[in-house]
C-alpha cells in the first residue's frame, strides 16, 4: 500500500474575469470543489474535454496557480496558500511536460542550455555534474548521440524529438511526481505512440507518479491503471481504467465512450447515440448536476442537488444520483 | 505544423541584412560615416578645433565665402585660388628681398619684391598686405608699388607702420582707392568713386576696368613671356637692427572641399567633424532612450498591475506634451552644450510610445509554454526577462534602435537651426543655421546650406534603409512581400 | 470514366516553390469517387492531404511550381484544364465545395451569420437578398440550427455550432461533391460525434459524395466506404472500407492500424520508428522504404506499381509484385 503523494481537498480554482477595476468580480470556475489524490509510483489519467478544467485542476495542483479556496497537501505539507517564492523546494519535486512541443522550449537555447536551465537555477551540481546529468537525460530519452543532440536548437528537431527533450528536461529534476498535460495530442499519430511508451517506461522505471490529462479516453488505457473523468470543473467518476470503460457508472462517462469511435467499417451505416448540446459556461454553470441539461436520464434531483463524488465498489466511485442504477 | 528557423542570433540578422539591397545601401553609407567620424580626430584634433572653431585670426587667410575647389572642374571656369608669398620664405624664386643701400647705423633701405603669375579666369576676392615690423622706437616707413603684366605702374600705399604687426587691407583701405580712383582716371578717363582694387588691378586696362562685370582679366601668359605683377614694397628703416617682412595675400574664390564661411572657417572642418557629433548624439539618446523604454514596458508587461498602470499613465502624459517647445524653452534660457541637450533630450522622451510597443511585444512572449515552464522549475522574474524574453525582443530592438537615430540627428539639426544648440561645436546644424542667419540662400552661396544639409540627409538615409531591411527580416509578416 | 463515378482523379500533381525547393505535396495521386459514397483520404501532417484538396478544387497558391494531372468531373470536364473564370462560376461551390479545417475561424465577425451562408447564392446565382436568405434558412435547418440563428453573430455560437454553420454554407448550393478537410479538429468528443451524425444524415438523404480527409483512422472509419492511406505525396494503398480495416496490405497502412488506441478491443500498440519524410528531398524509390520492416533493395531504387489485389483493393508495394 503505497504512501499519498498529493492530496486535493475540496479544491476550487476560479478566475476574476471582471472588466474593469470597479465592477462586481465574475468568476470562471475552472476547478469546482475536486477532491483528488495521488499515490507514490502511480500513474492516473485525467481526461476531460477542453473547458473541462483538467489543465487548470493540473497546473493548480503544481501550484503554478493560487486556488481560489480548499486545500492541496503534498506529503504531509500545506502548500495551498504558500507564497511563490517560498515554493521553490516544491518546483523540484513536481514537473510538468507541455502539450506544445513548438512553444514549450526556448527557441534560442540549445537543448544542452534548455536542460541546465533547471539545474542552473536550482543550484543543482557543479558544470561537470551537471553536464553528466544532462547526457543522462538525454539517454533516457533516447536522443541519442547525445553529443548531437545536445548542441541542436529546437527548429532544428522534429516534434517529437521536441517532446522528448520536454520529457527530459522534466525529468531531469528527479521529481516525485510530473503533470503531463496533452503531451502527444500534438503528435502525428506514428509518433504518439511511441512517446507515451517512452513516459510508460520512464514512469515505471524511475519510480515517478504521473497525472496524465488528456482529452483522448483511449490512449489513457495504455498509459495508467488510474482515471478520472472531468467535466464542467469537477470529477464525475473515477476508479480503475478498465472498469470505468467497462462499466461507467457517470452518463457523461456513458456519452463518451459511445462517441469514440473506434476503427470499424460498420460505423458508417449508422449514427452514434450521443448527447447533442454543448458543455456549459463556467461562469453561469447549471445549477445541481451540471451534466442535467445534456443528460437523457435527468430527474428532478439532478437540477437541485449537487452529485457528491462517491464510492460504489472498490476504488470505482461516480457523481452521479442514479450511479447504483447503471450497476447492474 | 512548423516555424520557419528565426533568426536570432544578431549575427544571422546582419547576414541577411547585407543581403537585402536597401540593406547594402544602408551599410555601405554607415561605413562611409564612420570612416568619416574616424578621420575627424586625426585631421582636425579635436583641441584644436574647440580653440579655433570660434576664432577670427586663425582663419585670416583663407578667402571669405570661398566656394568648394572642385567647382572650378565642374564649372569649367579657373576660379582663382589663394596666392601667398612671404618675404620670410627664401626658396621661392617669385620672393626677393634684398637691401638696396648702405647700411648704416641709422638708414636701411630694404625692397620686397614679390612676383605673381595671375592666370585665372576671375578677379581675385579681396588682397591683403601684413606686415611685420621690427623696431625699437623709429618706426619705418614703407611705399608699396604694383607693376602690372602690362607695365603700368603704380604707387598704391605709402605709410608709417606704427605697430609690430599691422594689416594693409588693400581691397578697403582708403589711401589705396585715392591711388586707384587716380589711376583709372590716368587709365580710360574714367571717373569712378570707389573702384575696387582687385578688379582694377588684375584687369585690361581698357574702359569699363573698375566694373568687375565688365572688365577682362588681365593675364599673365596673354603676352609673349609670361609677365608677373610685381608688387614692390620699399622699407624704410631708421634704427640698425629694424627689420620689417611682409607677407602678400591675394585672396582665390575657391578654397577646399566644401569652401569657406562668411568668417572664412573651413566648412571641410565643420562638415567632418558633424559626422562623429552626429553619429554619437544619434547613437547616443537612440541607443539610452530604446534601452530604457524596453525596460520600462517590459517590466510593465511582467508585473502588471499597479506598477503597468502607474508607467503607462506617465506614458501617455509623455506622449501628450509637446517635448519640442519644452525643449525650446530651455534651451532660450540656457545655453546647453551638446551634452546637456543630450541629457535634456533623453529625459523629456523618456516615457515615450517604444514602451506600449514593448508592452505589446512582452505580454504575448508571456503567454508561450516555455514562460510558464521556466516558471515551473523555479526561474526567477529578472532571469526570466533577462534570458527568456530579451533574446526574443533584441532583434526588434536593435531594429527600434537603428530605426530611431535618424530622427535624433534631424533633432539636433534642427535644434542647431532654430539657434538653440551648442554654440561652441561645429556641427551641421550650426553650419545650415550661420547659413541661414547670412542669408546664403539669396546671395546663391548654395555651398555653405547644400553640403551640410545633404550630409544630414545621407546619414539619415543610411540607418532608415538599415532599418527597413532589419525590419523585412526581424518581422516574420514582412519576409513574404 | 465509368457513369457511376462522381469524380475521377488521375495522376494529380502539385508542386510548390519554396526557398529551400520544390515541395512535391501532391506527387501522383488517382483515385475515383462513386456517386453518393465517401472516400476518406487518410495520412499524417506533412503528407500533403491538405495540399490535395487545393490540387482538386484548383485552388492553388502563388508559389505553384507544378500542376499537372486530370480531375475529372461527371460530364468529362476536367477541372484542372478551364479557366479560372469557369471553374469559379460553374464548379466551385456549385458542383465541389470544401469545408476547411480550421473553419471555425473562417467565419467573418462582422456579418451575420445568416448573411454569409447566403452569400454564395448572391454571388454565384445572383440571386435577390431575399430568396437567398431564405435558402439560407433552408441550409441551417438542414445543419440542425434553427432560423433565428439567421441574425446572429459567430462570436456567439460555439465550436460546434460555427462548424454547423460552415457545413451549411458548403451546402448552400447544393453540391454533389463536398471535401471535408479535417472537419472535426479542435472540436470535443461529442460535438464530434453529433457532427459526424449530421454529415452521415446528409450524405444519406442528399446522396452526396464526400472526400473526407483526416489523419484519424478510428474517425475516417465514420463515413469512408473507401479508404485511401497517403504518404508523402502518393497514394499507398486504396481500398474498401471493408477490405481496409480487415486487413491492411500497405506495411505503412497496416502500423498506422496498428498504432490507433482503441477502447473497444485491448490490442498493444505499435509505433514507426522514424518520422514522416522531407517533401522537398523524398527518398527514392518508394517513399516508405526508409521506415519499412520489410524494405527489399528494390524498394530503393524503383517507385512501386499499381497493384490491384482485388476490384476494390489496391495497394503500391513491391511485396505484392
Amino acid at each position: 500500500m503505497t504512501q499519498t503523494l498529493l492530496k486535493a481537498e475540496n479544491l476550487c480554482t476560479w478566475f476574476d474575469v471582471r472588466r474593469g477595476i470597479f465592477s462586481k468580480p465574475i468568476y470562471v470556475k475552472a476547478v469546482d470543489n475536486v477532491n483528488f489524490e495521488l499515490k507514490e509510483e502511480e500513474a492516473i489519467s485525467l481526461v476531460g474535454e477542453s473547458g473541462s478544467g483538467k489543465t487548470t485542476l493540473g497546473k493548480t495542483l503544481l501550484r503554478l496557480y493560487r486556488p481560489t479556496s480548499g486545500r492541496i497537501i503534498y506529503n504531509g505539507t500545506d502548500i495551498t496558500n504558500v507564497p511563490y517564492n517560498r515554493l521553490r523546494w516544491y518546483r523540484r519535486e513536481a514537473q510538468i511536460i507541455y502539450q506544445d512541443p513548438f512553444s514549450s522550449i526556448a527557441p534560442f537555447f540549445t537543448i544542452y542550455k534548455t536542460l541546465e536551465e533547471p539545474l542552473i537555477i536550482n543550484k543543482i551540481g557543479d558544470s561537470n555534474e551537471r553536464s553528466e546529468m544532462i547526457y543522462r537525460a538525454l539517454e533516457a530519452v533516447k536522443l541519442t548521440p547525445v553529443e548531437v543532440f545536445a548542441s541542436k536548437y529546437p527548429h532544428m528537431l522534429s516534434g517529437g524529438q521536441r517532446q522528448r527533450v520536454v520529457i527530459a528536461r522534466a525529468l531531469i529534476m528527479q521529481p516525485k511526481y510530473i503533470v503531463a498535460d496533452e503531451p502527444v495530442t500534438m503528435l502525428d499519430a506514428s509518433v504518439r505512440v511511441e512517446i507515451l511508451y517512452l513516459l510508460r517506461e520512464l514512469q515505471q522505471k524511475y519510480k515517478i507518479s504521473f497525472i496524465y490529462i488528456t482529452h483522448d479516453l483511449a490512449t489513457s488505457r495504455y498509459f495508467s491503471e488510474k482515471v478520472a473523468i472531468m467535466y464542467a470543473g469537477r470529477i464525475v467518476e473515477s476508479g480503475d481504467v478498465d472498469d470505468v470503460i467497462q462499466k461507467p457508472l457517470h452518463p457523461y462517462t456513458q456519452a463518451l465512450l459511445e462517441g469514440i469511435p473506434d476503427p470499424d467499417p460498420e460505423n458508417r451505416k449508422v449514427l452514434r447515440k450521443v448527447p447533442t448540446g454543448e458543455p456549459p459556461s463556467l461562469i453561469y454553470p447549471p445549477p445541481g448536476c451540471r451534466f442535467h441539461p445534456r443528460c437523457p436520464y435527468a430527474m428532478d434531483v439532478c437540477k437541485e442537488k449537487v452529485p457528491e463524488l462517491r464510492e460504489l465498489k472498490n476504488g470505482h466511485a461516480a457523481a452521479c444520483h442514479y450511479a447504483e442504477v447503471f450497476l447492474k | 505544423m512548423s516555424r520557419p528557423s528565426e533568426t536570432f542570433s544578431l549575427k544571422g540578422v546582419f547576414g541577411e541584412v547585407v543581403k537585402n539591397p536597401a540593406g547594402r545601401a544602408g551599410v555601405i553609407l554607415l561605413v562611409m560615416y564612420i570612416v568619416l567620424s574616424a578621420i575627424a580626430p586625426i585631421v582636425y584634433p579635436y583641441n584644436m578645433v574647440i580653440e579655433n572653431w570660434s576664432s577670427s585670426t586663425y582663419w585670416r587667410e583663407n578667402p571669405r565665402l570661398a566656394q568648394p575647389i572642385w567647382v572650378k572642374y565642374l564649372s569649367g571656369i579657373n576660379l582663382p585660388e589663394n596666392i601667398i608669398l612671404d618675404s620670410r620664405d627664401k626658396t621661392n624664386p617669385n620672393v626677393l628681398k634684398a637691401s638696396v643701400s648702405l647700411e648704416t647705423v641709422e638708414y636701411k633701405e630694404i625692397l620686397i619684391k614679390f612676383k605673381v603669375f595671375y592666370d585665372y579666369d576671375d578677379f581675385p576676392s579681396e588682397i591683403a598686405l601684413l606686415f611685420f615690423n621690427k623696431f625699437n622706437q623709429s618706426n619705418p616707413y614703407i611705399k608699396v608699388f604694383w607693376t602690372r603684366p602690362d607695365g603700368r605702374e603704380l604707387m598704391i600705399y605709402s605709410g608709417m607702420q606704427r605697430f609690430r604687426e599691422t594689416t594693409l587691407y588693400v581691397s578697403i583701405d582708403e589711401s589705396v582707392r585715392k591711388a586707384l580712383t587716380e589711376f583709372v582716371a590716368n587709365t580710360t578717363q574714367e571717373l569712378v568713386d570707389y573702384p575696387s582694387p582687385e578688379v582694377v588691378l588684375f584687369a585690361k586696362a581698357e574702359p569699363g576696368m573698375w566694373n568687375k562685370d565688365r572688365a577682362k582679366i588681365l593675364k599673365s601668359s596673354s603676352f609673349g613671356k609670361p609677365q608677373p605683377h610685381v608688387v614692390s614694397v620699399r622699407v624704410f628703416l631708421y634704427e640698425g637692427d629694424a627689420d620689417v617682412d611682409c607677407r602678400l595675400i591675394i585672396y582665390g574664390k575657391v578654397y577646399g572641399l566644401a569652401g569657406t564661411d562668411n568668417r572664412r572657417r573651413d566648412l571641410t572642418m565643420a562638415l567632418i567633424w558633424g559626422a562623429p557629433i552626429a553619429l554619437s548624439f544619434g547613437l547616443l539618446s537612440s541607443l539610452i532612450l530604446t534601452l530604457i523604454q524596453t525596460f520600462l514596458g517590459s517590466v510593465s508587461a511582467w508585473y502588471g498591475g499597479v506598477i503597468d498602470n502607474v508607467i503607462q499613465r506617465i506614458t501617455e502624459v509623455y506622449m501628450v506634451v509637446p517635448f519640442i517647445s519644452i525643449l525650446s524653452a530651455i534651451a532660450i534660457f540656457y545655453r546647453l552644450t551638446i551634452w546637456e541637450l543630450l541629457l535634456a533630450v533623453v529625459i523629456l522622451s523618456l516615457f515615450g510610445s517604444g514602451i506600449k510597443s514593448t508592452k505589446v511585444l512582452v505580454l504575448q512572449i508571456k503567454e508561450e509554454a516555455y514562460i510558464e515552464g521556466a516558471i515551473s522549475y523555479g526561474a526567477s522574474d529578472l532571469r526570466i526577462l533577462l534570458l527568456y524574453i530579451l533574446p526574443r525582443i533584441l532583434p526588434t530592438l536593435v531594429t527600434s534602435i537603428v530605426s530611431s537615430v535618424p530622427g535624433f540627428v534631424f533633432l539636433e539639426a534642427g535644434l542647431a537651426v532654430l539657434g538653440l544648440g551648442d554654440p561652441m561645436l561645429p556641427t551641421w546644424g550650426k553650419v545650415v543655421s550661420d547659413a541661414y542667419s547670412a542669408g546664403a540662400a539669396y546671395k546663391g552661396l548654395w555651398w555653405w546650406a547644400i553640403l551640410p544639409s545633404i550630409l544630414i540627409i545621407l546619414l539619415s538615409a543610411a540607418f532608415v534603409l538599415l532599418g527597413y531591411a532589419m525590419d523585412k527580416i526581424v518581422n516574420p509578416k514582412l519576409r513574404e512581400l | 470514366m465509368s457513369d457511376k463515378n462522381v469524380m475521377s482523379v488521375e495522376s494529380l500533381i502539385l508542386h510548390y516553390r519554396t526557398v529551400r525547393g520544390a515541395v512535391r505535396a501532391v506527387d501522383g495521386v488517382s483515385f475515383a469517387l462513386p456517386k453518393g459514397k465517401t472516400i476518406a483520404v487518410v495520412g499524417e501532417s506533412g503528407c500533403g492531404k491538405t495540399s490535395l484538396a487545393s490540387a482538386i478544387t484548383a485552388i492553388l497558391p502563388v508559389n505553384v511550381e507544378r500542376y499537372e494531372g486530370s480531375v475529372f468531373l461527371e460530364d468529362g470536364v476536367d477541372v484542372t484544364k478551364m479557366s479560372e473564370d469557369e471553374r469559379r462560376q460553374k464548379i466551385r461551390w456549385n458542383v465541389i465545395s470544401t469545408v476547411f479545417q480550421g473553419a471555425m475561424n473562417a467565419l467573418n465577425p462582422v456579418y451575420e451569420v445568416g448573411y454569409q451562408v447566403a452569400e454564395p447564392l448572391i454571388v454565384h446565382k445572383k440571386m435577390k437578398k431575399e430568396d437567398a436568405m431564405d435558402e439560407a434558412k433552408n441550409a441551417l435547418s438542414l445543419v440542425g440550427l434553427p432560423s433565428d440563428f439567421l441574425k446572429r453573430y459567430p462570436h456567439q455560437l460555439s465550436g460546434g455550432m460555427k462548424q454547423r454553420v460552415m457545413i451549411a454554407m458548403a451546402l448552400v448550393l447544393r453540391p454533389k461533391i463536398v471535401i471535408l478537410d479535417e472537419p472535426t479538429s479542435a472540436l470535443d468528443v461529442i460535438t464530434q460525434a453529433n457532427i459526424m451524425n449530421l454529415l452521415k444524415k446528409l450524405k444519406w438523404d442528399l446522396n452526396l459524395s464526400y472526400i473526407f480527409i483526416t489523419h484519424d483512422l478510428a474517425l475516417a472509419s465514420e463515413l469512408a466506404d473507401i479508404v485511401a492511406v497517403m504518404y508523402a505525396g502518393r497514394i499507398v494503398e486504396r481500398a474498401s472500407s471493408e477490405k481496409f480495416f480487415t486487413r491492411p496490405e500497405h506495411p505503412y497502412s497496416q502500423k498506422l492500424m496498428q498504432s490507433v488506441p482503441t477502447l473497444r478491443s485491448k490490442k498493444e500498440l505499435e509505433y514507426i520508428p522514424g518520422a514522416p519524410p522531407d517533401l522537398i528531398y523524398p527518398p527514392p524509390g518508394c517513399r516508405f522504404h526508409p521506415r519499412c520492416p520489410y524494405a527489399m533493395d528494390v524498394c530503393k531504387e524503383k517507385v512501386p506499381e499499381l497493384r490491384e489485389l482485388n476490384p476494390d483493393h489496391v495497394v503500391y508495394c513491391w511485396l505484392h509484385q
